[in-house]
């Protein structure tokens, strides 16, 4: 059992690590190449993200969003259906939790939870389309999900423009929320809110949900073998559109929490990508939702240290956004490797049992390349 | 008569990890012969024909060929040396001709071009020498497995290979391809050719082979004379002990219809019918044997019966109730088990831990689980059980399947499927890819199954293993029954006239003995 555990770190933790410190080594490159000094820069980077209370509160305020959007992301990802919706969940759950949040008036206990239940009840609801065309008729879910969240963006961009419109403010914004749908906050001044509370319930409940319950062995198996998931007796269909709802309610939770916690209002495009960052922390995490709450915090901490980074060096903004982007790239890469890598390893088993046609082990056939050429 | 020797191999040692594949293995090859290579999966012999052609080093010992001393350390310096190996997993392109891909990597040439010509004409010359019929132009994506075959063998020997390694050339073969295999193998021999056969099927083996190796846990066990040995030896020296090689069974005691099929059609993936208006009656306690060459129906018909499939005209009735258009949870809840063809695909989920696949199936109710929830306690308590009763052979439950050799991922199949409260069962390929071991294991399980009251469908493309299982064995042919017959009474021969098509009985005549 303890190699087990050493085993299980070192696939599920170093790996990330090494991934993480070469994109550094990269960005150190492309900062020494802008004449500047990569150790002062990451050194202010660390300092912006976990310095004082300060900066470690800001760096956990931004990774609750994008935390819980991981998280929704990593149902419908185990169910194997890859849903890019989120973004488009989470905009409408939080408009909806504008609405019950604006237009009830009811004591905190049970305006908070219904504020909640509107968000991922509206954020399931719009994930459902893509995941019954996805299971019952096999439509590419990335297309429809990539679509339906300009659908979603632009529709809240209208409600907030004119029906919903807060004509006392400069902004494309709504009224605000009543406080009794506000979600505590709990460090002040820091505006650190319950729904970090919130995003470990949610990992802690998804990880009972998939290894502990019925469904979540229906989702896992659809996810890692859909013609054995059938064989055993699973609606694969039905439990891919399951997945896609628990998915598009976790990501409307997602939008509630900025909502009620930060904004307290609806503000026109006031996600910069929670919904994409979280597909980001998922692949990182490998869909494990303990693992998606490191995850989304090392994403925050990224967050919070390059802005913090961009303030105080001579690093230029742009060059600071590719650096967030070489490191996501190299984490996510490497998630996405491992990925291919495992099935690969499942595959080669499948040709060595004779189930796949094909070669075996090494050697043989490597004539091939040569004789494209003649 | 003692031929000269051609390969000697002296001491070879070979480790992978902890394993030891080959220990200190001899093994003496003489020219002009068909020298077969048995042993259980596992047993090294495949290790040791890698060494041979230069695809694995040895860590110790040294190879002769010809009398002379030699390192191997590429399959271009084996072949370069004479030696050819045919894989069992076929190394062609499949977009290109034959012709192509027997000349790819030593392309005649014409300027800059490939001489298609030369190419053709050196494929013909083979083909005619050996009688190797194959057309040079067809493409390979076009050819029968049997074929396919015959091209990696062509290919071989248009390499100037004096020794030939054929790794299981008959596993993926039909009975009447495997005659035509061996034919064509006879007259090589005869033509002075040298041919290593890798083989577990001892019947195969004692018809071609002039000499044995059986090998066993990575050793030589035994190296015999094919006219002075026979079954029984055979199994005992790569088993390590007697192996039953006769199913033993007594008379079924055939009792009260279990599952009733009228007129069943079925649709196949592209939606053509595969199944064409069977209907048959399956009894407790009794195996009933499908037998038939694969893709005459059998796969539709079981996974009709299993819900997997959904049936287009017809009815199914387990004890009278109709199982037309339910689930395939619902159908488990009747009492149908399905061992299923492919049991990597559908019987296993190679990523997810043994016990994870031992309460497939069983995930939503009691025992495993109350109110959606799972008891993984009482679940791996079951499974340990199941891993003792059935002898898997498993690092821990929580080990990938994947981990499993192919005899212990059907012995997996098997005890799940056995240990549910089930008594139809639906059996297909139960012992395809198993060791001999492991199949008399699992044989003995449906017999005693059997006795137990069970109604069993046994659908096997392996004759000899429907006709010695079987209680009473019907013929499909593209999707029809040919002939129903008794396996007390039958031959291999008989079953082969119907298998084909070439005879059919009138069944609807004999309907009593069908429906009755």
């Amino acid at each position: 059992m303890p190699k087990k555990i050493a085993d299980f770190l070192l696939r599920n933790l170093l790996r990330p690590l090494l991934a993480i410190l070469a994109a550094l080594a990269i960005g150190a490159f492309i900062i020494l190449l802008s004449q500047q000094n990569p150790l002062e820069a990451y050194s202010k980077m660390l300092f912006g993200a976990f310095g004082n209370f300060y900066r470690l509160a800001e760096t956990l305020e931004r990774s609750i969003p994008v935390t819980i959007a991981g998280l929704g992301a990593a149902v419908a990802f185990t169910s194997g259906v890859f849903n890019v919706g989120i973004e488009g969940s989470l905009y409408l759950g939080a408009f909806a939790a504008f609405l019950v949040g604006n237009k009830l008036s009811l004591p905190a206990p049970i305006h908070i939870p219904m504020t909640l239940a509107a968000s991922m009840l509206v954020g399931a609801a719009w994930a459902f389309p893509p995941g019954y065309a996805r299971a019952r008729y096999k439509a590419d879910e990335t297309v429809t999900t990539i679509l339906l969240n300009y659908v979603a963006i632009l529709f809240t961009s209208y409600l907030v423009a004119i029906p919903f419109k807060d004509l006392t403010a400069g902004t494309q914004q709504t009224p605000p929320i009543h406080p009794t749908a506000y979600l505590p906050r709990f460090l002040p001044p820091s505006r650190v809110h319950a729904g970090l509370f919130l995003a470990i319930a949610v990992a802690i409940f998804l990880y009972w949900l998939l290894h502990r319950t019925s469904l979540g062995y229906d989702i896992r198996m659809t996810g890692l073998n859909p013609s054995f998931a059938e064989y055993a007796g699973v609606d694969v269909p039905r439990t891919m559109i399951r997945a896609m709802l628990i998915s598009g309610a976790i990501g409307g939770l997602a939008g509630a929490v900025q909502v009620m916690g930060i904004l307290y209002r609806f503000i026109d495009g006031f996600s910069p990508g929670y919904g994409f960052d979280g597909i980001m922390v998922s692949l990182l995490a490998r869909n494990h939702p303990l693992g998606i709450l490191l995850a989304g915090l090392f994403y925050g901490a990224l967050q919070t240290g390059a802005a913090y980074m961009d303030r105080t060096t001579a690093v230029p903004k742009e060059l600071l956004t590719s650096l967030v982007a070489v490191i996501i790239f190299f984490v996510t890469a490497e998630g996405l490797f491992a990925f291919a890598q495992s099935s690969e390893a499942f595959r080669e088993k499948l040709r060595r049992w004779h189930i796949l046609p094909g070669k075996s082990g090494k050697g043989g056939g490597e004539r091939w390349d040569s004789s494209q050429t003649s | 008569m003692a031929q000269e020797e051609l390969v000697r191999l002296e001491g070879i040692e070979k480790s992978f990890g902890s394993v030891r594949a080959n220990r200190s293995v001899n093994l003496t090859v003489r020219r002009g012969t068909i020298h077969a290579l048995i042993g259980e999966n596992g047993a090294g012999k495949t290790t040791l024909m890698k060494i041979l052609f230069g695809l694995e080093r040895p860590d110790a010992g040294s190879i002769y060929y010809a009398g002379r001393k030699v390192e191997i350390t590429s399959p271009q310096q084996a072949m370069a040396l004479g030696i050819g190996m045919v894989h069992q997993h076929f190394m062609l392109v499949p977009s290109l001709t034959v012709a192509e891909n027997v000349v790819l990597g030593h392309e005649p040439q014409q300027g800059l071009h490939l001489d298609r010509q030369a190419a053709r004409r050196l494929v013909q010359e083979i083909a005619t020498r050996y009688g190797l019929a194959v057309d040079p132009d067809a493409r390979v994506r076009d050819l029968s497995v049997g074929l396919e075959q015959r091209v990696e063998i062509i290919k071989a020997l248009s390499r100037g290979a004096e020794l030939l390694i054929l790794d299981e050339p008959t596993a993926v073969l039909t009975p009447q391809e495997t005659e035509e295999l061996f034919r064509v193998l006879k007259s090589m021999v005869a033509q002075g050719k040298t041919l290593i056969f890798i083989s577990h099927k001892l019947k195969e083996v004692l018809a071609i082979s002039d000499a044995i190796t059986v090998m066993r846990a990575g050793e030589v066990v035994g190296n015999l004379k094919t006219a002075e040995t026979n079954e029984a030896e055979l199994a005992r020296l790569m088993v390590g002990r007697p192996v039953l090689l006769r199913v033993e069974k007594g008379d079924a005691r055939p009792g009260q219809p279990a599952l009733e099929v009228r007129d069943l059609w079925v649709a196949d993936r592209r939606g053509l019918p595969a199944v064409r208006g069977l209907s048959f009656t399956l009894r407790r306690g009794e195996i009933l044997g499908i037998a038939g060459v694969e893709g005459n129906g059998q796969t539709e018909l079981v996974e009709a019966l299993s819900g997997l499939r959904s049936i287009e005209r017809g009815e199914v009735e387990k004890d009278g109730r109709s199982l037309k258009g339910l689930s395939v949870a619902a159908i488990r809840r009747a009492g149908v088990a399905h061992i299923p063809e492919d049991r990597f695909r559908r019987g296993l989920c190679g990523q997810a831990t043994i016990l994870e696949n031992m309460i497939a199936g069983e995930h939503y109710g009691m025992p495993f689980a109350r109110r959606g929830i799972i008891d993984w306690k009482e679940a791996a308590a079951f499974t340990e059980t199941l891993v003792k009763e059935y002898r898997i052979k498993i690092g821990s439950i929580y080990d990938p399947a994947s981990s499993l050799s192919g005899g212990n991922a059907q012995k997996l199949v098997v005890a799940r499927e056995f240990s549910r409260a089930a008594d139809v069962l639906l059996v297909s390929q139960p012992t395809r890819g198993v060791d001999i071991g492991a199949i008399e294991f699992i044989h003995r399980s449906l017999v005693a199954k059997r006795d137990a009251g069970a109604a069993i469908l046994l659908v096997s493309a392996d004759l000899q293993e429907v006709l010695s299982l079987s209680d009473r064995i019907l013929v499909l042919y593209e999707g029809e029954f040919t002939a129903e017959l008794d396996p007390k009474t039958t031959s291999e021969e008989e079953i082969g006239l119907y298998m084909s098509g070439a005879r059919r009985m009138d069944l609807r005549a004999k309907a009593g003995g069908i429906s009755a």
